[in-house]
C-alpha cells in the first residue's frame, strides 16, 4: 500500500523542513518514505513543493499523482490542484477541498507564523487517521521550537473535519534509516578518513559543502572554501600530496574549471575524490533541477589519456558504500575517483531499512619514506607506492612527463616507460573494479532495461508493474564494466536505454564497449526526474 | 649541510648567462643557511613550481617539490599547508604565471596569509613562450605579440600585495646575490605570506640589465601607508626618470590561514581517528 503527499507553497515557508518532519514520522515506525524536493533558483516567495511517497513496502521514487495535498499559497494551489485527489488548503486560499484556518490557530497558540506548517501536519495525519503521536514525537526534530509546533499541529488535528482515508497501521517494526544522497555521500567521506573537503559553492553539490562544514569539528577534519573551482582542484592535489585524503565537489560549470587539474591528476597520480552534482545544462542551464547530461563530459575530463574510475551511485545507501569504494580506488591506485550524481539524488531523501556496508575498508596507502624514495616507481601493476614530504627524502609530483623519481623527462625512451607505467595502472584498475560490483541485476525478463544512477528508484518502483522485464544497473562508467555488461544481456529478447538527457550517453556506452544496439531509448530532459509511472507506461509501449 | 647537496643531476636548460642561475644562487644560499642555523630541516622544504623558465628550478633545486600547472601555485601551496602546516612551503612563479594566468591566487595568497614564501621571477615577458607581453611589461612594449607596441598598461604587484593582505613584501634584484638571499631568507623565517618579487631580466627576449642596475636604490621597511606610497614610485615603466625601489617593503603580523582554520599533520591523525559513523547514521533514524 502506498500514499503519495504533497506539500508546496512559496520559499521561505519552511515546506522541506515539514516534508521532513512528516516522513520521519513515517520512517521512524518502519514505513518507508521517499521525498522529492522541487524548487527554483530563489530565495524567498516562488513555489517550492516537495512529493512524499510513503509505502510500507520499500519505496524509491515519488509520482505526480497524489492522494493528499497541502497548499500553502495560492501559487501553490492554482499550479498543483490538479495533481492531488483531496486538498488541503490555508482558508486564505481560495479553492481547496478542506480548509484550515492557519491564522487563527496560529494566533491561539501564540506561534510564529512558520509554524503554520504544523498544523496542516495534524491536519493531515487526521485525513490519513493517525494517532498523531508519531507526529508529535517527530516534531523533536524543530529542536527548541519543538513544543509550540506541536500545539499547533494538535489544533490543526481538530481543526480538520474532512474525509478521512484509512492509511494501514505498522506494528512492531523497527525505525527505518531516512537520508538524503548528499548525507551519504558527506557520511561516506568521513567514514573513509577525510581529512579535507575543499569546494566552491554550486547547487546541487553545495549541501555536502554545508554538511560537511558544520561536521568538521566533530569528526576531526576541516572543510574549507577557496577561491574559485580551479583553486579548488589545484589546491586539492597540494594537499594530496601533502598526504592529506581529499575530496572537492562541484557542478558542472564548476567541473569544467578543474579539468586542468583532472588532467594533472593523471599525470601526478596524485589521489583524488572529486564529486559532480549534474544538474541541467548547457551552461548555467537549469541551476536547480536535474539532468544527467553532463555525463559524457564528466567521464571524458581531463586532456591527454590517463585512467580515472566513475562511480554513480543510484540511491543513498549506495552513495555511501561507492563513496568508500571511490575514496579506496583514489588511494590505492593514485587514479581519479570521480563520484557523480545528480540534484535528484542529491537531494532527494531515501529510506533504507539497514546501515550500509561498504565492500571495502578504508585504507591510506602510504608508505613511509626512505632516502631515496621514488614516488613514480616503475612496476609491474603500474602502481607506484607513494611517500609524502616533510620527513625523509625528496619526493615530487608533476605536471610534466617524467621518470621515476619524478624528474622532468623528454626522451622517448623515458616517456614510454612512464606510459606503459600507467597503461599498466589501467588494467589494474579494471581488475579492482570488477570485483566492486560494477554491475546489478534487478527482476527477471526476456527485456532489459539498462541505466545508471538516480534513475534506479524510478525503474525500482516501476518493475513491480512490469511483467518480464528485469533491469540492469551500472554503477561504474569508467572503467566500463563491459564483461558484466554483456553477460547480463546475454539472450535478452530487447534492451531499453533509459537516461535523463537528450542524447541518451549510456546507449552510446553500450555500442562502444559491448557492441550492443539498443532497441529504445527512454529519455527526459524537462529537468525532472522520472517517476515511476512514466517508466511504466513507456515500457509497456516499447515491449508489447 | 653543504650547499651542493641542493644541487640535482638534471642538465640545466636555461640559456647560458641566464639571471635564474643568480635567482637559484640566492635561494640555495637562504635555504643552506637557515638548514644549518636549525630554523628548518632539509626535508620540511616543499616547492611549488609554475610553468614557464622559472619553474624549471622544480628539476634543479635538491628539495621535494610539487612542479603543478601555469598559474596555480598559489592554490597548491594552499593546499600543501592545509595538509601539513609543518612544512616550509616555497612557491615560484614568473610574472606570467603570477598575474596572467593565476592573477585572482595571488590576491587570494595574500589575503589568506597563507604561512609560505612567493618568489615571483619578474621578468616582464613570457620567455618559455619565447617573448610576448606580460601584466608587467612597460606600456608600448614591443614584443612577438605586441609587434606594433603594448596598448595595456603594467600592473604593479608590490601595492596589490600590500593592499591584498601579504604580510611580507620585498622586492629584490637577480645579480645581488648578498641583498637577494639575506631579503628571501627573512622572507622564509617570515610567519605568514611572503611575496618577494625578483627582478630577472630575460638576457634572450628582454635584457634589461642595465637599466635595472642603473635604476634601483635601496629601502627600508615602513608602515603600509609609505610602503605603498614608495611602491608606487615605480609602476614598471621604462624611461630616463625612472627610479626602481627595492628591498622589503613592509613586514608585520596577523594569524595565517592554518592557525585561523585549524589545521594538523592530517596523515598522522589518521590512526588516531575514531570514525563514529554509525552514530551519525542513528541520527537519521
Ligand atoms: C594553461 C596554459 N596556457 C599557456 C601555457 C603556455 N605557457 C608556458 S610558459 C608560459 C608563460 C610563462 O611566462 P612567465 O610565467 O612569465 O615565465 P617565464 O618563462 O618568463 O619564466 C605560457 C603562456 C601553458 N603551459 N599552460
Ligand atoms: S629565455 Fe630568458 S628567462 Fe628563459 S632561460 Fe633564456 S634567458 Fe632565461
Ligand atoms: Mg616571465
Amino acid at each position: 500500500m502506498e500514499k503519495v503527499i504533497l506539500i508546496a507553497g512559496g520559499a521561505g515557508q519552511g515546506i522541506a523542513k515539514s516534508a521532513e518532519v512528516l516522513a520521519k514520522s513515517f520512517t521512524r515506525r518502519g514505513y518507508f518514505v521517499f521525498n522529492y524536493r522541487d524548487y527554483p533558483s530563489l530565495i524567498r516567495g516562488g513555489l517550492n513543493f516537495n512529493i512524499l511517497k510513503i509505502g510500507i513496502d520499500p519505496v524509491a521514487s515519488h509520482e505526480w499523482k497524489a492522494d493528499y495535498a497541502v497548499f500553502l499559497s495560492q501559487q501553490a494551489f492554482d499550479e498543483h490542484k490538479s495533481k492531488s485527489k483531496l486538498s488541503i488548503t490555508d482558508s486564505k486560499i481560495k479553492g481547496g477541498d478542506l480548509k484550515v484556518d492557519l491564522d487563527t490557530i496560529v494566533q491561539k497558540a501564540g506561534a510564529p507564523k512558520i509554524a503554520a506548517n504544523a498544523a496542516m501536519l495534524g491536519a493531515l495525519y487526521k485525513a490519513m487517521q493517525h494517532d498523531t503521536q508519531p507526529l508529535m514525537d517527530a516534531m523533536a526534530d524543530y529542536g527548541k521550537h519543538a513544543d509550540i509546533n506541536r500545539k499547533v499541529a494538535w489544533e490543526g488535528f481538530q481543526a480538520y473535519d474532512g474525509k478521512i482515508s484509512k492509511f494501514s497501521e505498522l506494528q512492531g517494526k523497527d525505525a527505518n534509516y531516512f537520508v538524503s544522497g548528499s548525507w551519504a555521500i558527506s557520511m561516506g567521506a568521513i567514514a573513509s578518513g577525510l581529512d579535507l573537503y575543499i569546494a566552491y559553492p554550486m547547487t546541487p553539490a553545495t549541501p555536502v559543502l554545508h554538511i560537511l562544514a558544520e561536521l568538521e569539528n566533530d569528526f576531526n577534519y576541516k572543510t574549507v572554501q577557496l577561491e574559485n573551482e580551479l583553486a579548488v582542484a589545484n589546491g586539492a592535489l597540494g594537499a594530496s600530496f601533502g598526504g592529506s585524503t581529499v575530496m572537492i565537489g562541484t557542478s558542472g560549470g564548476g567541473l569544467a574549471l578543474m579539468g586542468e587539474a583532472m588532467s594533472l591528476q593523471g599525470m601526478s597520480e596524485l589521489p583524488l575524490v572529486a564529486y559532480l552534482s549534474m544538474r541541467a545544462g548547457p551552461a548555467t542551464g537549469v541551476p536547480t533541477y536535474t539532468g544527467q547530461g553532463d555525463i559524457n563530459f564528466a567521464l571524458n575530463i581531463g586532456h591527454g589519456e590517463f585512467s580515472r574510475a566513475a562511480i554513480v551511485p543510484g540511491d543513498a545507501r549506495e552513495a555511501y558504500e561507492r563513496t568508500v569504494e571511490a575514496f579506496y580506488l583514489t588511494n590505492k591506485f593514485g587514479v581519479l575517483s570521480l563520484l557523480i550524481g545528480d540534484k535528484h539524488i542529491s537531494e532527494s531523501n531515501y529510506t533504507h531499512a539497514s546501515l550500509p556496508v561498504p565492500r571495502v575498508t578504508p585504507e591510506r596507502f602510504l608508505v613511509g619514506a626512505t632516502a631515496n624514495h621514488k614516488n613514480y616507481a616503475i612496476t609491474s601493476d603500474g602502481v607506484s607506492p607513494r611517500a609524502v614530504p616533510g620527513k625523509k627524502g625528496v619526493l615530487r609530483a608533476t605536471s610534466y612527463e617524467h621518470d621515476e623519481a619524478g624528474m622532468t623527462v623528454e626522451d622517448e625512451p623515458s616517456i614510454i616507460k612512464m606510459v606503459e607505467k600507467r597503461i599498466r595502472k589501467a588494467r589494474t584498475l579494471e581488475k579492482a573494479v570488477s570485483k566492486l560490483e560494477p554491475v546489478t541485476v534487478y527482476g527477471e525478463g526476456k527485456h532489459a532495461i539498462v541505466s545508471w544512477g538516480s534513475t534506479k528508484g524510478a525503474i525500482i518502483d516501476a518493475l513491480k508493474h512490469l511483467k518480464d522485464v528485469k533491469f540492469v544497473q551500472i554503477s561504474y562508467l569508467r572503467p566500463f564494466p563491459a564483461k558484466e555488461v554483456e553477460a547480463a544481456l546475454k539472450g535478452v529478447k530487447s534492451v531499453t536505454a533509459i537516461e535523463v538527457s537528450v542524447t541518451c550517453a549510456i546507449a552510446n556506452m553500450l555500442r562502444e564497449f559491448t557492441g550492443t544496439v539498443v532497441d529504445h531509448k527512454i529519455t527526459k530532459y524537462d529537468t525532472r526526474p522520472f517517476t515511476s509511472h512514466e517508466i511504466v507506461s513507456k515500457m509497456r509501449r516499447v515491449i508489447k | 649541510m653543504n650547499v651542493t647537496e641542493l644541487t640535482t643531476k638534471v642538465p640545466n636548460t636555461w640559456c647560458p648567462g641566464c639571471t635564474n642561475f643568480m635567482l637559484m644562487a640566492g635561494v640555495k644560499k637562504a635555504v643552506t643557511e637557515l638548514v644549518n642555523e636549525g630554523v628548518f630541516t632539509k626535508e620540511q622544504f616543499t616547492t611549488v613550481a609554475g610553468i614557464g623558465c622559472h619553474a624549471k628550478i622544480y628539476d634543479y633545486l635538491n628539495l621535494s617539490g610539487f612542479y603543478g600547472l601555469h598559474g596555480r601555485v598559489p592554490p597548491v601551496m594552499a593546499g600543501l599547508k592545509l595538509a601539513n602546516p609543518n612544512l616550509k612551503v616555497l612557491g615560484f612563479s614568473g610574472d606570467g604565471d603570477a598575474f596572467a594566468e593565476g592573477m585572482s591566487h595571488f590576491i587570494h595568497f595574500c589575503r589568506y596569509n597563507l604561512d609560505a614564501t612567493y618568489i615571483i621571477h619578474n621578468n616582464q615577458i613570457f620567455a618559455l613562450t619565447t617573448g610576448q607581453v606580460t601584466p608587467t611589461t612597460e606600456p608600448g612594449a614591443v614584443t612577438k605579440s605586441t609587434p606594433h607596441g603594448s596598448p595595456f598598461r603594467p600592473i604593479n604587484p608590490i601595492t596589490l600585495a600590500l593592499e591584498s593582505g601579504a604580510t611580507f613584501v620585498a622586492r629584490e634584484y637577480a645579480l645581488d646575490l648578498p641583498n637577494l638571499s639575506e631579503t628571501l631568507k627573512r622572507a622564509m623565517k617570515h610567519k605568514g605570506a611572503s611575496v618577494v618579487e625578483i627582478l630577472q631580466p630575460c638576457i634572450t627576449f628582454k635584457d634589461v640589465r642595465d637599466f635595472v642596475k642603473d635604476k634601483m636604490f635601496r629601502i627600508e621597511p615602513s608602515d603600509l601607508e609609505n610602503a605603498v606610497k614608495t611602491a608606487r614610485g615605480w609602476n614598471y615603466t621604462k624611461d630616463d626618470a625612472t627610479r626602481i625601489p627595492v628591498g622589503v617593503f613592509y613586514e608585520t603580523q596577523y594569524p595565517t590561514l592554518e592557525e585561523k582554520v585549524g589545521v594538523k599533520v592530517w596523515h598522522e591523525e589518521f590512526p588516531k581517528r575514531e570514525h563514529k559513523v554509525e552514530e551519525l547514521w542513528a541520527r537519521f533514524k
